[in-house]
């Protein structure tokens, strides 16, 4: 399983972290996104939204991007800054 | 030249910052120093209680890192400080220190003030106003965003 990790306001609904399976092909950003809104409202409220951004290994990537099963992935809303 | 900026998870003293910062410091004829402090008063006039900055361990750091390693390439520098708080901050209690030195003292002044409004919002936290009536996740600001923006004209 690969853990999926939530900051700022997306963090307050999905709470820091959920586990997901990775197929060992890999998936894009836009099927992790699919699979976690369909598993409950609250992930679809919390994710299915034009300004909550997606990271691969601390890197903002786009919808398209793959993700394997051994990197890191994050779902975060944009920076408020410091 | 050096760039030194820290991620601090616990009250920071910025006076402490800035002696560290002077110290053995005899080629510079310029520090500015900016301490930025937890205002008591939110967006919305409201009580605060707290402001809780989330942030994402190993990018805040870096994006904090890339906005002080920016500041120094751009301006005629010779060391950059930045240490920023993170979790939850109490009213009165310092958020952010930076300080920029130089031989004169407009380059100090101008990277100091860079420093802050690209931190401002670029860098990778998310802000959190707790009140009596509840809690409030905060964007940036129209006033911080064309803060930052002024740098892009010149």
């Amino acid at each position: 399983m690969s853990k999926v990790l939530f900051f700022g306001r997306t963090a307050d609904r999905l709470g820091r972290s959920r586990e997901v399976e990775i197929p060992p092909a890999g998936l894009s950003i836009a099927d992790l996104r699919q699979r976690l809104c369909n598993a409950d409202e609250t992930a679809r409220d919390a994710l299915d939204r034009p300004d909550v951004r997606a990271c691969v290994d601390q890197v903002i990537v786009g919808d398209d991007a793959r993700i394997a099963p051994d990197q890191e992935i994050a779902f975060f809303s944009v920076f408020s800054g410091g | 030249m050096a760039v030194h900026t820290r991620l601090a998870l616990e009250p920071f003293d910025p006076a402490r910052e800035l002696a560290a910062f002077l110290d053995g410091r005899d080629q510079d004829g310029a520090v500015v120093s900016f301490t930025g402090v937890m205002r008591g008063q939110g967006r919305d006039g409201q009580t605060l209680e707290r402001l809780h900055l989330d942030w994402y361990p190993g990018m805040t750091e870096a994006s904090i890192a890339k906005i002080a390693e920016d500041t120094a390439a751009r301006f005629s520098v010779s060391d950059v400080r930045v240490v920023h708080r993170c979790g939850d901050i109490q009213p009165g209690e310092p958020i952010v220190f930076a300080a920029a030195a130089a031989p004169h003292r407009r380059a100090a002044f101008e990277a100091c003030d860079y420093l802050m409004d690209k931190l401002k919002t670029e860098a990778a936290f998310w802000k959190r106003e707790d009140s009596a009536s509840g809690s409030q996740w905060i964007d940036p600001s129209g006033k911080d965003r064309a803060d930052a923006a002024r740098w892009s004209k010149l």
